[in-house]
């Protein structure tokens, strides 16, 4: 198959110039048709059903022309990264929870358990329904108490990317991990169909070194980043072909923003949580900020291969647990420092001094804290590439067999990788 | 020779024989030295001439020249003392009363030689010699009650003889805890001077301001200070030490053993104690004795109440003026009439019973003393136990934790030498806790009368 860009660099060529090669307009209708991946038959039916990686999509039975679903709100240990267990509150074993896909004009039957130690109830964020299936414990209804199992049913008369969360002792039971999807698609087929859909919930936790449950009562120095539940390199790639038409669906609930932003691409704004943008409106980032309470969905032609960062761009929320209490050691000399220290205390070693680095390659063969991951961390084909937290791969691929699992690191044709400049004499002037 | 030359010379050879003690107080300091027995943890030497001395100085410098333990130093002290070799003179004084009690009172001579007035010719001369009868046959009684009272000084010689050991070794279970806390100080003193080091570096770089750096000399300055003052309660220590061994000059140069040492494996046993320590305390048994001592003297004068106090036989020659000899025996005697000795024994009786109530004290005292050791010695025991087998393994763990912290860059070099001071600490906390053990079992062996490794020696009635 001809990639985008190929198709791009032979018009260049044959017009014979330096043409600049800006995509400065949405090529929407220019698509190149992609040929069916080998093995695996791409749903063509109402919708292509969204992948929640790392997560699962909640699976239905049909009830005399009602979608029945079950959600149990409880508590269960998660892995956020080999090396790093946390007990969580979610659904169905889940944080982010299964994510709730239906069609607009569905009628939906939800059925919540409460395993919980205190009530709970779920609240519907942006979906248009009767009061009384708001979820505002209180107010539209008492509390779920433990134990039981109450319902919610409502028309859906939209459609759109929500989420579901709690609406009782939020800010603990939010801070544990209760959250989820809740995605609607249109009643009527796009006529662009998206290929990849993808779903992506940021979420901050403060999680104590050497402790395994969140902290909920923490508001402002939370210390572990997740995308989907899992800090990189726990967070599975997005693995999408060349060309295909990518849609990705962000939600937060956590107590700041998240600007996510994309590397090789950009996309275009077209949905919130209030509704679709039209057309005309759509605008183009590389990064979108999701405010807290808020949903966003972009989509954009994954027309460059290799393989692309998709991260928070709040640096601090791409890197694993930190303290902020530490005492800067950059560009100081600790030589004599660590002689003394080292004398009284065996096994100390100086590290900072040039950044953090040295000290993500050592962290591995130092005896650490139980339950909590370096700071940085990551192997990829060139070294180490030191991220954590909210940090994923959209990986994009000329030739593939499946979309799932992982294809494996980029191969970079010849000529395209930065190299190093062996004799340095003759460079171009600095000011 | 007439019968009554005959008869007075008989008298000067019973006198001069009879029964004369030796002033060589050697015997008594043996006995005191047999008597004492088990209690005491070393032999002691009584230096009394200049050959002595010579001996003595010699196994003190042997001693001297390994470091010096809490053995060791009594062993030394029961050599150099001189408070303690004045206390042996005390034998020597008893000894010499027991002689000057064994001899009979001199006999008395005199002679008078009388002219009349005017010159009317001749003289009158008389010649009188007299001996102390009663003294004489009192003095068996007299000898047993000084060597009553010998034997008294013996067991207060005795006692203090184990009172020496016990300060010698609670001296030097003092200094090696003084020298051990002196080290730790020390140690602390590197921490601090670590954390300022620490805090210039950075501030040297623009990464920190100068009131953090004056703050991590502040604390350094602080642990100096301590570790001045403790190195100055080790040399309050050594010369504490000094004082009770009796050294000084080249003889100050000993290093004294590492310590405190550990916890024995075996306890002693602990029961029985107050007991033991009535029938064994040698301060107890001299006073018993002193109080037998005087009920004898009492008993003595109350026999003796209506008895003439002088008797003295005599034989008395006088040549007359006109030539005419006389001799004959003569008799001379007090007589109780005015004064029959009723307030010299209400006096004696006094005394009795004053030591009597002494005595009762004592013995109150020492259960109280053994009861309050012997519950120090378990209370420090205990804590020894619970400072090293608890506390310093758990500040061990925090320094590794905080370590680990540190690894993971989520904790700072100020956060691991804090640890490190805390688990410095508890080592403290630890040696303090051992050396109060020893303390309290020198006390307790002292409480009780002695050495507590075997039964002590029981004292005869």
């Amino acid at each position: 198959m001809i990639s985008r860009r190929t198709w791009l660099q032979r018009a260049a060529q044959a017009a014979g110039g330096a043409l600049l090669l800006t995509r400065a307009e949405p090529l929407l209708s220019a698509v190149p048709p992609a040929s069916e991946p080998a093995g695996r038959a791409r749903k063509r039916g109402p919708y292509t059903p969204v992948t929640t990686p790392n997560g699962v999509t909640l699976p239905f039975r049909m009830k005399d022309g009602v979608k029945e679903f079950h959600l149990v709100a409880e508590e269960f240990q998660q892995e956020f990264a080999p090396g790093m267990v946390v007990t969580c509150w979610g659904y169905n074993g889940r944080s982010p929870g299964p994510t709730i896909e239906a069609v607009e004009g569905d009628r939906v039957r939800i059925f919540v358990t409460n395993r919980l130690p205190e009530g709970t109830s779920i609240h519907w964020h942006g979906i248009f329904l009767p009061n009384g299936m708001d979820g505002v414990s209180g107010l539209t209804q008492p509390r779920i108490p433990p134990g039981e199992t109450w319902v919610y049913e409502f028309t859906l008369i939209q459609h759109g990317t929500f989420l579901y969360h709690p609406h009782a002792d939020e800010t603990v039971q939010m801070a544990l991990g209760m959250k989820g999807f809740f995605i609607i698609h249109p009643k009527q087929p796009r006529a662009e169909p998206i290929d990849r859909d993808f779903c992506l919930f940021p979420h901050m936790w403060a999680i104590h070194p050497g402790t395994r449950r969140p902290d909920p009562s923490v508001m402002l120095d939370f210390n572990i980043f997740t995308l989907n539940g899992r800090v990189y390199p726990g967070t599975d790639p997005l693995v999408v072909r060349t060309g295909d038409r990518v849609r990705l669906r962000f939600a937060n609930v956590s107590m700041t923003s998240h600007p996510l932003h994309i590397h090789g691409h950009r996309f275009w704004v077209v949905e919130t949580d209030g509704g679709q943008i039209p057309k005309t409106g759509w605008w183009p980032e590389t990064t979108i900020n999701i405010p807290s309470g808020t949903t966003r969905a972009v989509e954009f032609i994954a027309d460059a291969p290799g393989d692309w960062p998709l991260h928070c761009h709040k640096s601090h929320h791409a890197m694993n647990a930190m303290s902020h209490d530490v005492p800067n050691l950059i560009g100081t000399d600790q030589d004599a420092v660590e002689r003394q220290v080292s004398e009284l205390v065996t096994g100390y070693m100086a590290m900072g001094t040039t950044g953090m680095s040295e000290h993500a390659a050592h962290a591995p063969h130092m005896p650490g804290v139980e339950n909590t991951l370096p700071m940085m961390m990551g192997e990829g084909p060139f070294g180490a590439i030191e991220m954590g937290g909210m940090f994923t791969l959209l990986k994009v691929r000329d030739e593939l067999t499946s979309y799932d699992g992982d294809p494996g690191w980029f191969a970079h044709p010849p000529g395209t990788v930065a190299s190093k400049v062996e004799d340095p004499s003759d460079l171009p002037p600095v000011r | 020779m007439t019968r009554p030359a005959v008869w007075a010379g008989g008298v000067l050879l019973l006198g001069l024989g009879a029964g004369c003690a030796s002033v060589e107080p050697r015997a008594s300091f043996d006995r005191t030295v047999s008597v004492a027995g088990d209690r005491l943890p070393a032999a002691p030497q009584w230096v009394r001439d200049d050959a002595g001395r010579e001996a003595v100085r010699t196994e003190i410098r042997t001693l001297l020249a390994e470091p010096l333990t809490a053995d060791r130093a009594v062993a030394v002290a029961f050599l150099a003392n001189p408070e303690l070799q004045a206390t042996f003179e005390r034998l020597g004084v008893a000894q010499a009363e027991v002689a000057q009690a064994s001899r009979l009172a001199n006999p008395s001579l005199e002679i008078s030689r009388l002219s009349p007035e005017g010159s009317a010719g001749g003289h009158l001369t008389t010649i009188g010699f007299e001996l102390p009868l009663l003294d004489a046959l009192l003095v068996p009684l007299r000898k047993r009650m000084a060597e009553l009272e010998q034997a008294h000084v013996e067991l207060e010689v005795g006692s203090a003889l184990v009172e020496l050991a016990a300060e010698a070794r609670v001296a030097v279970y003092q200094l090696q805890g003084a020298e051990a806390l002196a080290a730790r100080l020390a140690e602390v003193e590197r921490v601090e001077k670590a954390g300022y080091n620490f805090a210039r570096s950075l501030f040297a770089a623009g990464n920190l301001a100068q009131l953090e750096v004056t703050l991590a000399e502040a604390t350094w300055a602080e642990a100096r200070v301590a570790l001045a003052e403790a190195r100055r309660e080790v040399r309050h220590a050594r010369e504490q030490v000094h004082r009770l061994l009796g050294l000084w000059g080249e003889d100050t140069a000993w290093t004294v053993a590492p310590g405190p040492p550990p916890l024995p494996t075996t306890e002693i046993a602990l029961d029985g104690l107050e007991r033991r320590a009535i029938a064994s305390r040698l301060d107890l048994a001299a006073g018993r004795s002193a109080l037998d001592a005087l009920g004898r003297a009492l008993a003595l004068r109350k026999k003796l109440r209506f008895t003439p106090i002088d008797l003295d036989l005599g034989l008395e020659t006088e040549r007359e003026l006109d030539g005419l000899r006389l001799t004959g025996p003569t008799l001379a005697l007090r007589l109780p009439l005015f004064d029959t000795g009723k307030a010299e024994i209400a006096h004696l009786e006094a005394e009795t019973k004053a030591l009597g109530w002494q005595l009762e004290a004592l013995a109150v005292a020492i259960r109280s003393e053994v009861r309050e050791k012997r519950d120090d010695l378990v209370a420090a025991r205990d804590l020894a136990r619970f400072t090293a087998g608890t506390l310093l393994p758990l500040r061990r763990q925090a320094l590794d934790g905080t370590l680990r912290l540190y690894n993971m860059m989520l904790g700072g070099t100020p956060d691991v030498l804090a640890e490190k001071a805390r688990e410095i600490e508890a080592e403290r906390r630890a040696t303090e806790a051992l050396r109060d053990y020893w303390i309290a079992r020198a006390e307790l062996e002292r409480a009780v009368g002695g050495r507590l490794v075997s039964p002590a020696k029981e004292m005869s009635p």
